[in-house]
């Protein structure tokens, strides 16, 4: 997936997740404190990027995971 | 050489409390066992004969001879696992325990058995099957790491089909999508027994037995909420094993999921109709150990209680009946917290619900912090099956806790006597 196919999918998922309009939504962005999303919602997060990507995601792999642009840097590395 | 397994009788709520029979307008539901003794008879070598010893309706006295007795036993049954395996070996039996409590509490019962089989027992069986037959068996028996089960074969189910007769006819049957799970929920043993990595079945092992299920017209029920999780794949893997479920003939429905409130309220929306497919038409909504129903009936809290009717009405807008679990007794719980239980299923139309003690199991991170303050009053093991309390609670005295928790057995069934008058399989529940 090209780099800004990617950033486009991910920021599909995080403004359905977080009920804010993708528009509104930017990389240094975090997940709880800008975005209010809990823990368990980040992790549904990333499970459906990692849906879409087709590729399973550790537990652990998810715990340095703080802003949009971590999970943009993720997801590029998977 | 034969091998009995052994799944010991434990009571649940209508046993420790024979008089919620009265008030409670369900049929009480004796399930089977749990899939362990299953999966561990389908890896005992041919050269071996396999009987199954259900000991909650057959007689000791009845067991016959075998080469060795395997008993497995998770906490409510430990006792009775205990005392089987002294009177088998007065007989002379050779006796091996294994299974949740075994392996959590090893140096209660290892002086009762000529061994014990700690974790997960499929990497070790064949060793101790070998040394029973060299007559050296002996000591815990522990696997160097988690099995491989993605390739280990389809449980022996049959064992369970065969032991139906009249009064003893389960709907439906356990199956697993995986073992494992990386959350450290404080009063759960799966990470404990099964170790933190969700691992997988394989899917053909999995539908081969719905189909076995579907061709004696049972249902399969996944109880643990691991399938919906997001980690390792798990929830894709469970839509993919869903369409099975849904386009092969042969395979059995799904009756019930177990699922966790928080879990509910992420997933995604496109899950409905592929659980529909499959036949579920009901949630066992585990409560106690996720934030949202440790949390909703506090005083005054509004967050969580709100998310909690979110879960429930997500659950009825798809058509799924919400079978909801309460959990009292823990730390913040005060005598108010039966009433608003009751208040919340009453207000958001929760029809089915059972209720439960919150327990300290051995071995559960609850256990060791109750213990270090001193705060576990029993260790008879048979009074640790969610009926009665073992422990001082927080914020009320025992007495008050186990009245309330009867009060909401009495109290929620009270005003549902209309389901008497239901057909057998909607009115049927675990209790």
């Amino acid at each position: 997936m090209e780099r800004t196919e990617l950033r486009e999918m991910i920021m599909k998922h995080v403004s359905k997740i977080a009920k804010i309009p993708a528009s509104e939504i930017k990389g240094g962005d975090n997940l709880r404190d800008d975005l209010g999303l809990d823990s368990l919602r980040s992790m549904e997060l990333l499970a459906r990027i990692s849906d879409e990507l087709d590729v399973d995601i550790e537990f652990e792999a998810l715990q340095g995971v703080q802003t949009v642009d971590d999970i943009i840097a993720f997801a590029e590395k998977l | 050489m034969k091998v009995t397994f052994v799944y010991p009788a434990f009571k649940r709520h209508a046993q420790s409390h024979p008089e919620l029979l009265e008030c409670v307008p369900c049929d009480e539901y004796f399930g089977p066992p749990s899939l362990g003794i299953a999966y561990l008879a389908a890896s005992t070598p041919p050269d071996w004969e396999v009987g199954f010893h259900d000991d909650r309706f057959d007689s000791l006295d009845a067991i016959g001879d075998a080469d060795l007795y395997a008993i497995s036993a998770f906490t409510p049954a430990a006792e009775r696992a205990m005392q089987i395996a002294k009177t088998l070996r007065a007989r002379g039996g050779k006796v091996v325990m294994g299974g949740i409590f075994p392996t959590l509490m090893t140096g209660e019962v290892s002086s009762l058995c000529d061994a014990v089989v700690a974790g997960e027992g499929e990497g070790v069986w064949g060793r101790v099957l070998a040394d029973a037959k060299a007559g050296t068996l002996g000591g815990v028996y522990r696997a160097d790491g988690p099995a491989d089960i993605s390739r280990i074969p389809p449980p022996r189910i049959d064992l369970y089909l065969g032991k139906e007769k009249e009064g003893y006819r389960p709907d439906d049957y356990p199956l697993q999508q995986s073992r494992g799970c990386p959350l450290q929920c404080v009063a759960c043993v799966v990470p404990l027994t099964m170790g933190p990595t969700i691992r997988f079945y394989g899917e053909e092992s999995i539908l081969s037995t719905a189909r076995v299920l579907g061709s004696r017209g049972k249902y399969a029920s996944f109880t643990e909420d691991t399938a919906f999780m997001m980690f390792s794949g798990a929830r894709r893997r469970f839509k993919k094993l869903l369409k099975a479920f849904a386009s092969d003939r042969e395979a059995c429905e799904i009756s019930y999921i177990g699922v966790s409130m928080p879990m509910l309220l992420v997933v995604e929306d496109e899950i409905f109709p592929m659980l529909r497919d499959a036949g579920v038409n009901m949630f066992y909504l585990v409560g106690g150990f996720d934030n949202i129903t440790q949390n909703a009936f506090r005083e005054g809290n509004v967050k969580e209680l709100d998310e909690a009717r979110q879960a429930v009405a997500r659950c009825l807008e798809n058509g799924i009946t919400p079978y909801t679990s309460f959990l009292v007794g823990m730390d913040h719980d005060d005598p108010g917290v039966f009433r608003r239980m009751i208040d919340f299923a009453n207000e958001t139309g929760i029809e089915r619900a059972e209720f439960a003690i919150f327990t300290p199991y051995p071995g559960t991170p609850a256990w060791t912090r109750l213990s270090a303050e001193g705060r576990i009053t029993t260790r008879e093991w048979s009074k640790y099956n969610d009926a009665n309390v073992t422990f001082k609670p927080a914020k009320m005295s025992a007495e008050e806790l186990l009245s309330g928790y009867l009060w909401l057995w009495k109290e929620f069934y009270r005003t549902r006597q209309h389901l008497r008058a239901e057909d057998k399989k909607r009115k049927t529940i675990q209790f």
